[in-house]
């Protein structure tokens, strides 16, 4: 660092505020999950293991677990497949409307979750679909896609449009030059986008609020249902292996294609 | 080989026309995913809000007005969305600004550490706040220390938990953004103004926010959408003393009020898009060349 002067002094200052006020929260949840008194306090005599042993029995949250699991894992398969598809389409096609295909797969980012959830609904109502798996499934498809889409996008960036004609030269076939030289390029764009789109179907709540069932009822609304009953602290036990669980992923994306161009992107 | 490929030339490019217009096709699956997972519904819901008896009619929406209660709801959701975005905004332009002037290795670690928030379901970041705020939590603790206050206050379920938790959850939101617009333009703009004796502070002001202008704007418009639509961070912090639109639209939904939740959500989503159009408009004057 340079000269800095009171300008420079002020700025990191508020911005180390400013990270601080971001993450002071998130450490505090992880040291209530460890502490053995039921109050949610900071841990003062020790440490203990007791709310995630108290985790064990709780039937209703494994539950909602496999549900969140399940939904997110296939939701997001599905969406980097046809986030892939739309990508492919839109950088190596050649049709009219490409600009309009863009702005359908990327609006689901724009629009409020909430508003997502009510239209699911009463669209499922109208037609008859009541499967609360198949209406989860479907709504948080469609919410991954555009991650998908967008780290497709920045990846894809990268390739010249005619690296596929000089391979068609070489002798590969159309769908052989895709295969062979265009994909292995994506798959780290493909698994970062895979990460964003997993973590926005598991940890959304605004479109499982409306078409969640009471059997079928995804890891975030059943802990809205903990905090509205005023749980024990095995909710900050849940809550920190949420957090560890996003670090974890997010350290994955960045190993693959570094948050920094995901951030620029 | 070369001259097979040659003579094949005509027939070669025939050929990758072809393998562009298949490639092309490849839009087919999502767009028909989305139009019938997103498109219709939005219509049905635009449908159930505007369409009365077999023709279009904005009753409803005169119904919804007529009540003070629902105006009230309208204006603290407007409110709540603009001043959380404002707040964002200017508190995430320091962080996006030294993040993108840092050196490499604290560079990367300041954006996975932006991204942990960032990433971090928004029920985990509610609860941490009502951790943060309980009466024996240790923001009372440091007001009683510093001898602010003689005893606990309640913080929680009042308008400055809303505001604070808010703050905490969208905030990540807005730092990102400036870092994006910082970390390809305006070092060497900087460079050039130091080098001509510019203040910090003078080249800070009219070098470095102007550049960032469209990343804080960016900033601006996620976070505005993103609160006018919270549901969470309002129901946690503060319940009923404080109804926004999200929360209207679930109790309607509750009470199996299909036209309601629907109209609920249409002004919703207005709300939003118009504040992140206005923003972006904002922006673009501001970027056309003085």
């Amino acid at each position: 660092m340079k000269r800095k002067g009171l300008t420079g002094i002020v700025m990191t200052g508020l911005a180390a505020a400013a990270l601080l006020f971001m993450l002071a929260p998130l450490a505090l949840v992880v040291a209530v999950s460890l502490s053995p008194t039921i109050g949610f306090d900071l841990p003062k005599n020790g440490l203990s293991l007791r709310w995630y042993f108290a985790l064990g029995p709780l039937d209703d949250f494994w539950r909602a677990l496999g549900v969140s699991l399940r939904v997110a894992g296939i939701a997001t398969f599905s969406a980097v497949v046809l986030g892939t598809l739309a990508a492919l389409a839109i950088h190596f096609g050649r049709f009219r409307g490409s600009e309009a295909v863009r702005l359908l797969v990327l609006s689901p980012l724009m629009l409020p979750g909430i508003v997502k959830g009510i239209a699911l609904l009463q669209a499922a109502r109208l037609f008859g679909v009541m499967d609360s798996f198949t209406l989860l499934l479907i709504g948080h498809t469609v919410l991954a896609i555009p991650f998908v889409m967008r780290t497709l996008t920045a990846s894809l960036s990268g390739i010249d449009p005619a690296i596929v004609d000089a391979a068609r030269t070489l002798g590969f076939s159309y769908p052989g030059a895709m295969l062979r030289i265009v994909a292995p390029n994506l798959l780290p764009g493909m698994f970062t986008g895979a990460v964003f789109g997993f973590l926005s179907s598991f940890d959304n709540y605004s479109i499982s609020l409306f078409v969640a069932s009471v059997r079928v009822r995804p890891l975030p609304i059943q802990m809205i249902q903990y905090l509205d009953e005023g749980a024990d602290p095995s909710i900050a036990a849940i809550s920190t292996a949420l957090i560890v669980l996003t670090a974890i992923l997010l350290l994955l994306a960045d190993r693959a294609v570094g948050l920094k161009r995901v951030a620029a992107g | 080989m070369t001259t097979a490929a040659m003579a094949l030339g005509g027939a070669g490019r025939r050929l990758d026309s072809f393998g562009r217009a298949a490639v092309s096709l490849f839009a087919v699956p999502p767009v028909v995913f989305l139009i019938f997972a997103f498109v219709v519904p939005l219509c049905v819901v635009l449908g159930a809000a505007v369409l009365d008896g077999g023709g279009v009619s904005v009753s409803r929406y005169t119904v919804f007005f007529a009540q003070e209660g629902n105006r009230t709801m309208v204006l603290n959701t407007f409110v709540y969305g603009v001043v959380t975005a404002l707040v964002c905004a200017a508190l995430g332009f320091p962080l996006g600004y030294v993040i993108a002037r840092a050196g490499r290795r604290m560079q990367v670690t300041l954006i996975v550490l932006t991204f942990l928030p960032l990433c971090t379901s928004i029920i985990v970041k509610a609860f941490a706040i009502t951790l943060i705020l309980k009466s024996n939590g240790p923001v009372n603790a440091l007001l009683l220390m510093m001898g602010v206050v003689d005893e606990p206050v309640r913080l929680i379920f009042t308008r400055t938990a809303l505001f604070i938790g808010s703050m905490n959850a969208f905030l990540p939101f807005a730092v990102l953004p400036v870092f994006a617009v910082l970390a390809e333009r305006g070092r060497d703009l900087e460079e050039a103004a130091a080098s001509l004796g510019c203040s910090p502070a003078f080249t800070l002001f009219h070098v470095v926010i102007p550049t960032a202008f469209p990343g804080i704007v960016a900033g601006f418009s996620i976070v505005a959408a993103q609160a006018i639509s919270a549901y969470v961070v309002p129901t946690l912090l503060i319940g009923d003393r404080f109804r926004v639109l999200a929360r209207g639209a679930y109790d309607a939904y509750v009470l199996n009020d299909r036209a309601g939740a629907a109209v609920a959500a249409t002004i919703l989503l207005a709300l939003s898009l118009g504040v992140v159009a206005c923003a972006n408009r904002l922006s673009r004057r501001a970027e056309r060349p003085v």
